[in-house]
Order: C-alpha cells, then structure tokens, then sequence
C-alpha cells in the first residue's frame, strides 16, 4: 500500500494524497505488521467505542477489514473499496478515477487551498511554523524545510 | 417559524456526512510519526483511511 501511494505521487503526481491505515487500540500490534517497512501514518481506533469506524457508519471490530474510504479536501465521502485481492489494477484505476475528479492541483504559495494567494496563507503558513508542523504544504521554495524563507516568498508572490 | 427550523435543521444535514479525526500516528517509520493526523497534518490533502482489524 506504501509502494502505491509512492506511485500516486511520483508517476501521477498527486503529492497531496495520503493513505492513512487505521488499526484498533486493543491490538498492539499493528505497527509490526499492518504498517510494517511503510511510511504510512497508522492511527488506532479507539476500543470498544470505535469511534473512527463509527463515523464512517459501523462499529463493529470487524467493519471495514480491508477497506478504504476516500474523503475529499472538505471531509466528504468520494467513495470506497474494499481490497479482498490486495491492491490490483481493477484498485489502482477505481482509485485513480476518483482522484482524476477531484484532485486539485496546489497553486504555488496556496498553503489554505483556497485557490487564491493572500495574507491568510502566510497567517496559516506562520502558524506551520511556530507548531512545527511537517506539512510541507507551505515549502513555497521547494527547500523541503518550512520556514521564513516561505514567508518571505509568499510575500514576493502577493507583492508580484 | 418553519422557515426558521428549517434553516437550523438544513445545515446539520448538509454537514452531517463531514468526516474527521485528530488522532495520534503510531507508525514509527512515517513522516508524521507522533503527530496527530488527519488534522492538522494532512488537512489539505485528499484522504484514504485503509481499516485493518487484524494486527
């Protein structure tokens, strides 16, 4: 599932995707296995309330084995699949047409996503930096680090 | 007064299918090891939640 995220990013270019493995906190574990040698982020659903599971609609240990679910920039249901055969081509494409919809591409400097550049990207910037945030949202100079130096560019990019 | 109701009631429904959480992330080998996500790491970002129930 990492490799494939990888894919999504490096070949078809949508950087801001993340698949986010949801484990349970009764069972430890889930780093060792689950996420085993992959860079992706696992979270543990809270037990036995689930509450994770239960937002999506079930609450039982079991739901969703295998699933994933799809939420768009505005926490909205885009759709669901469940991965009985791993993630093969039939996968990859459901997925790949879902994002072909409604993945936008990030307007330089836009660290809100709003589509415009103004002063509450640098107030949403500043406060990335002082919560020392990785989300590299707001690497406007491409630098890999977020700092003042993306300030100081998003500044030129208003002031242009 | 119905008018009213319904624009009390309309909202919640609108945003009832909304989905979020900020929970820890346990993966010791991920980027945001330690930080919460979704929110706010990841809040800008196009989310699949991938549900195992078997460690």
């Amino acid at each position: 599932m990492s490799n494939f995220q990888q894919e999504l990013r490096d070949d078809d270019g949508y950087e801001n995707v993340v698949i986010i493995a949801i484990g349970q906190s009764n069972i430890s574990s889930f780093n060792s296995n689950f996420t085993a040698n992959s860079d992706l982020p696992l979270v543990m659903d809270e037990y036995p309330s689930l509450p994770i599971r239960e937002q999506f609609g079930e609450s039982s240990p079991n739901a969703f084995h295998k699933k994933i679910i799809i939420v768009g920039y505005d926490g909205e249901y885009l759709g669901s699949i469940t991965l009985n055969s791993g993630v093969n081509s039939s996968a990859k494409n459901y997925i790949r047409s879902i994002l072909e919809e409604h993945y936008q591409q990030s307007i330089l400097g836009d660290v809100n996503g709003d589509t415009i550049v103004n002063v509450q990207d640098i107030i949403l910037l500043v406060n990335l930096i002082l919560n020392g945030s990785s989300d590299l949202s707001g690497d406007v100079n491409s630098d890999s680090i977020v700092n003042v130096l993306d300030v100081i560019q998003i500044v030129n990019l208003i002031l242009s | 007064m119905k008018k009213l109701i319904l624009l009390l009631i309309v909202p919640v429904i609108i945003f009832s299918d909304d989905y979020s959480y900020a929970l820890e992330d346990y993966n010791s080998t991920s980027p945001t090891y330690g930080m919460d996500v979704w929110y706010p790491e990841y809040s800008d970002f196009i989310t699949m939640h991938y549900f195992s129930s078997q460690g």
